[in-house]
């Protein structure tokens, strides 16, 4: 099982390295905004379309999810969120093409996802007790907490990305395997049928893969987006608490 | 010969590609989807509160003007049985006067009738006393054949008048 492959490098700045997961990361944008800009299209106040009540609704569910876990004050974030939340999923699935590599199967995007929640969280909590006041928080509630509350505080964006690319990555290794596997056990009982043509067919390679990709693509896909979504939704609600909670 | 990546590894480059790639797509989307649909459903959800808006000033109108209407048609009653009652009272006041005043020229009437009466009386027995005075006059001179003079004449006959007046 190998990383992403390096599909070109353009010489400059040392090398910029283009890998699939680039490449899919690029497709997956491409996808989210034809998908946006078509849903989208004709928006009307009085008489809206069946696209339209889906496109409503759906944005409804997140600007619900974003309230109620990051409170009205922060409902700003709502357009962000969704664009994570898609990105995500679309980027996990688009691996099941099985041309394009997924892109949340490769730790640099997961990183720099959860790098961006650490950021965002950073710069909220600066913002409302300002540099000071934000490294004290640190120290609290006692002085001796200092190493803890530094290593939760690092903890969080690699525990995230590493939940969220070790899902994605181990469910395509187990697919993998699984597919070597089947084909082992088609060689092996068909290997008493004397035609040879017949006999090299993986015919368990057939089907059964499908509903295994349901559960580590599809559900596993979706729930990763899912809990990253949350998980950043969380945390920068937490920094971002309501105006009368601020200093 | 393609080049691999180590499968866990961190590589800048691609980092740098997912914050942009995110970047990215965070203000497309707020721009093309999530700024026009807040405000479509904006602008609906105000369609609706001026819809009830107006419905709930309409009804409130409609209140107003019922709860008018009732207090003008009460005062229309009200304003009917006071000129009815006004009305009865002056025709009864009217009937009353008419009927005192017929009452007192009725009796003016008689009043004067009996007045007059009363004159007429006299006159006629002035008139009586008159002539029969002259004629008594008359007839005693000539049956006296002696005249007296015209004064003993009248006294005579005037106490005889008299006599007769008290006689009656």
């Amino acid at each position: 099982m190998d990383g992403p492959r390096i599909l070109w490098t353009i010489p400059i700045l040392g090398g910029i390295t283009i890998t699939q997961t680039t490449l899919t990361s690029w497709i997956a944008m491409i996808v989210i905004m034809a998908a946006a800009w078509f849903l989208s299209r004709n928006l009307s106040v009085d008489k809206p379309s069946k696209k339209q009540i889906v496109l409503e609704k759906i944005i409804g569910m997140l600007y619900d999810m974003v309230e109620s876990t990051m409170g009205k004050h922060n409902l700003h974030f709502a357009p962000y969120i969704g664009a994570l939340f898609a990105s995500s999923i679309v980027g996990t699935l688009l691996g099941m093409t099985n041309i394009l590599r997924s892109a949340t199967a490769d730790l640099s995007t997961t990183a720099a996802w959860a790098l961006a929640t650490t950021a965002l969280t950073w710069y909220g909590g600066i913002r409302n007790n300002g540099f000071g006041g934000w490294l004290k928080g640190f120290t609290e509630p006692v002085a001796v907490m200092t190493p803890m509350n530094i290593v939760s505080e690092l903890a969080n964006p690699i525990s995230m990305s590493f939940r969220h690319f070790g899902n994605i990555a181990g469910g395509s290794v187990l697919t993998t395997l699984i597919y070597s596997a089947l084909a082992a056990l088609s060689s092996f009982l068909l290997q008493w049928i004397p035609v040879k043509m017949i006999n090299t067919i993986p015919i368990f390679q057939l089907g059964i893969p499908a509903f295994l990709s349901i559960y580590f693509d599809l559900f596993s896909g979706f729930v990763q987006a899912l809990v990253f979504s949350m998980l950043t939704m969380v945390y920068v609600g937490g920094a971002f608490p309501p105006k009368e909670l601020e200093n | 010969m393609p080049e691999y990546q180590s499968f866990v590894g961190l590589d800048i480059w691609t980092m740098i590609f997912a914050w942009g790639n995110l970047i990215i797509l965070f203000l497309f989307l707020k721009k093309i989807l999530f700024v026009p649909l807040k405000n479509i459903i904006d602008q609906r959800q105000k369609q609706i509160k001026d819809m009830y808006d107006e419905a709930q000033s309409d009804k409130d109108a409609a209140a107003a003007m019922r709860a008018e209407y009732e207090e003008k048609l009460a005062q229309a009653s009200a304003q009917g049985e006071e000129i009815i009652r006004s009305a009865t009272a002056r025709a009864h006041k009217q009937e009353e006067d008419i009927i005192r005043e017929a009452n007192e020229t009725a009796a003016k009437n008689l009043r004067r009738a009996d007045e007059q009466i009363e004159m007429e009386k006299k006159k006629a027995l002035n008139q009586i006393k008159d002539e029969v005075s002259s004629m008594a006059v008359d007839i005693a001179s000539a049956v006296i054949e002696k005249n007296l003079s015209e004064e003993d004449n009248r006294e005579i006959v005037d106490r005889f008048i008299g006599q007769l007046g008290e006689d009656q």
